[in-house]
């Protein structure tokens, strides 16, 4: 066990701050990093970071070298992602693509398609999306419903996928739908990608409680897919998907702490100035938030060693996915009752971070990426071994 | 930066999990609460209580991290008796730079067994030690495994360095009278002294006397974990094999939900625990350690209510040792420094305490 960073690892980190001290000016919106809003200006400016990235060579930081990637460890993917943070960096804006479907496309795609497509991904010249959900197949997955019907060397795509991250402003959509209807529903599935830029797809952003539309609604009309963009084998599109979850739960769970990390501090820095005006408990709870915070960044250093050994991932992410949305809900409920009405106003830039918009935005961590109560049925079943 | 054991680590894990569950296995053996001073000596034999030691003395020359592993798997077959303490009493003996080969050799080999009183700085002490005397007066009023031990090792702080004192049992001026616990597996006195001849061993300063205190608490963490894991585990496996409605109770959403809310308690505090037993950097190690003490001991307490609730009406009994658990959860707890302790060295170290104002504050009922 070595808790201390390595001379490679420091010097990794030493050389990215600088590099982030040198481009993020460039970059730098009104927005904190993370947020997102619908403005074309922010489109550009997240773009433009990620093209930076790409240009300088960190970008695909684990992604193999044969793709163009860094071929790093996670645990530089963690550095990566806590001096972005501390720099003010945006999020990384083709994040699903570098994140699931660039992993997955490597895992099954052909080497046409792996030529066609990856380099772009990591370029970020063409945005990426996730069609998995649909308004009736949420927690369950494998009742979706979108069709494809075959005709001749095309399918034809009709349905609704729903809470579509970057709907609006994907080039592809990473699509799971419906090829087959005499087989059991987990054998009918065929991963597609679709260009989201054609007659007939049409997205529709979906106004949040927090007053963003990161999330959409997306309808496909007749389009029309050839069967060239098929990821895998036609209704093995099942395996797919789930290969494609596993990339999203082994790697979000890194940079997710961050975030949560820096607004910890923020809120440390507000009632060390305040706390003589704050009672007992408030200050408890907010160092009992601390400790929980704490315990989830070396739960994530625990985790990256066992995937570093290649271990097989087991419901520790689950675990830490469900006590990373329930910390960090906490943790804003807390800073909403300690700042109180100066915390109320949204995003008027004079309380950072901007808390009610935190607040609001982390009751849907809780739901997002399988439901807490779904990740504990998971932790149960397939961790804990009991029977379904 | 790398969480994983090393070989030796596991090594060092699994030789103690094997010990333990053949030598002092929970499920199989007859008492749970009687101490076997032949068990202490065959952990001695295989090398248990030396892993701190360095070889020139007999030791194997370990980390403070091995022996927490060590802690860990104890505390999951809840071995009875001052295994603890003895540990923690040899990691403090490494300090001083006069002890004897022999006296090595015997408590490695636990022929002499020995237990700490270590009270965190900031209680109020009920002892009093003169240096030119030599002599000790007071009081402590639990004192853990004074009657099952041979030499006692206790700290008394003064205003501004704590003595550390070597104390033998059969001194003249020892009054003993046995405190009854909650805990069975807890034993302990109430122990007055009365000018008592003790042997100044060492003066240590706050911080070398507090981070004593961390590597104790560390110890007891890494036990309470490995408690808690096995009260998990005795849980899920109720849950598996249970039936009622004709269904196995483990396939109930209510209860899969409680056993994973255990789960993810003791992945993240765990986490902590491991941590700070692991750590070499000492800024760091205190931080981890006084955040493990409050969560492990917050978690264990909770998953043994938890079991005692998801076993139903077999848990309250005494049939199954879960309620073994419950009580040594608290003890435990308060095994190196209450909570409060704990909670408060940390509202400093954030910045989050009062400070000096906390006194100028008007009391309830009067303002000043």
């Amino acid at each position: 066990m070595e808790l201390n960073e390595t001379p490679e690892e420091q010097h990794f980190r030493e050389e990215l701050r600088a590099w982030l001290a040198r481009y993020v000016p460039e970059v730098q919106g009104q927005n904190e990093p993370g947020a997102i809003s619908n403005s074309q200006g922010e489109y550009a400016r997240r773009k433009r970071f990620d093209q930076l990235l790409y240009q300088h060579g960190w970008a695909g930081l684990t992604w193999p070298k044969e793709y163009g990637g860094r071929a790093g460890r996670l645990y530089e993917q963690l550095i990566f992602a806590e001096e972005a943070a501390s720099a003010g960096a945006p999020e990384i804006f083709n994040r699903l693509a570098i994140g699931i479907v660039g992993p997955t496309l490597m895992r099954f795609g052909t080497p046409k398609q792996k030529a066609r497509y990856l380099p772009k991904m990591l370029s970020s010249e063409e945005i990426w999306c996730q069609g998995f959900s649909e308004p009736n197949a949420g927690s369950d997955l494998a009742q979706l419903s979108t069709r494809a019907t075959r005709s001749g060397n095309h399918f034809d795509v009709n349905g609704q996928k729903i809470w579509t991250t970057l709907g609006q402003y994907a080039d592809y959509c990473f699509l799971l739908a419906r090829t087959s209807l005499d087989k059991p529903r987990h054998r009918g599935i065929t991963a597609l990608m679709v260009n989201m830029k054609q007659d007939g797809v049409e997205v529709r952003p979906i106004p949040q409680i927090n007053g963003s539309h990161e999330f959409n609604e997306v309808f496909f009309t007749d389009v029309l897919v050839p069967e060239d963009n098929v990821i895998g084998e036609v209704d093995g599109g099942w395996e797919v998907a789930m290969t494609a979850l596993s990339f999203e739960r082994s790697t979000n769970f890194i940079t997710r702490q961050v975030r949560l990390t820096w607004e910890l501090d923020q809120l440390l820095n507000y009632a060390r100035e305040h706390r003589r005006e704050m009672t007992a408990g408030l200050l408890e709870e907010l160092l009992q938030i601390t400790i929980s915070v704490t315990s989830l960044r070396l739960a994530v250093l625990r985790h990256i060693a066992a995937l570093e050994d290649g271990r097989i991932p087991g419901p520790e992410n689950n675990a830490s996915k469900i006590f990373w949305s329930e910390t960090h809900q906490r943790l804003t409920s807390l800073a909403l009752s300690i700042l109180g009405e100066k915390a109320f106003v949204l995003g008027d830039g004079r309380v950072t971070p901007d808390w009610a918009y935190a607040y609001l935005s982390s009751r849907a961590e809780s739901i997002y990426a399988g439901t807490n109560e779904i990740l504990r049925n998971i932790i149960a079943e397939r961790g804990l071994g009991l029977p379904r | 930066m790398n969480f994983s054991l090393s070989e030796q680590d596991t090594e060092i894990r699994q030789l103690a999990q094997k010990f333990f569950g053949t030598e002092c296995p929970l499920l199989q053996r007859a008492s749970h609460e009687e101490l076997s001073r032949d068990l202490y000596r065959k952990m001695g034999d295989v090398g248990l209580f030396g892993i701190m030691v360095p070889e020139i003395r007999g030791g194997s020359a370990g980390t403070r991290f091995q022996a927490g592993l060590i802690a860990e798997a104890a505390g999951s077959e809840l071995v009875p008796g001052p295994w603890l303490e003895h540990l923690w009493a040899i990691e403090m003996l490494l300090d001083v730079p006069d002890t004897k080969d022999g006296q090595w050799e015997s408590f490695i080999q636990a022929h002499q067994l020995a237990t700490i009183f270590f009270p965190p700085l900031g209680e109020a002490s009920e002892l009093w030690y003169s240096h030119e005397e030599q002599r000790l007066r007071g009081q402590i009023s639990r004192f853990s495994f004074v009657e099952h031990t041979d030499l006692w090792l206790v700290a008394v702080p003064n205003s501004d360095a704590v003595d550390i004192l070597e104390i033998s049992p059969d001194l003249p001026g020892i009054t003993l009278s046995t405190v009854s616990s909650m805990d069975p597996l807890w034993r302990g006195a109430f122990v007055r002294f009365d000018q008592v001849k003790a042997k100044l061993l060492t003066i240590l300063s706050f911080e070398q006397y507090e981070n004593l205190l961390a590597n104790g608490s560390d110890l007891v963490s890494m036990a309470m974990y490995g408690a808690a894991q096995r009260v998990l585990d005795m849980t899920v496996d109720y849950l598996k094999t249970r039936q009622q409605f004709g269904r196995t109770i483990g396939s109930f959403q209510a209860l899969k939900h409680k056993v994973s809310d255990l789960f993810i308690e003791l992945e993240h505090a765990g986490s902590l625990v491991y941590a700070a037993a692991g750590s070499d950097d000492r800024a760091m190690q205190r931080r981890w350690s006084h955040m493990a003490a409050i969560e492990m001991g917050r978690v264990y307490r909770h998953a043994a209510e938890s079991a005692i609730q998801l076993h139903g009406g077999i848990g309250f009994t005494t049939s199954l040792p879960l309620h073994y658990f419950l009580k040594n959860a608290w003890t435990s707890g308060w095994r190196a420094g209450s909570e409060s302790y704990h909670q408060k060295w940390l509202m400093k170290e954030f910045g989050l305490d009062y400070g000096d104002t906390a006194q100028e504050r008007p009391t309830a009922f009067k303002s000043s």
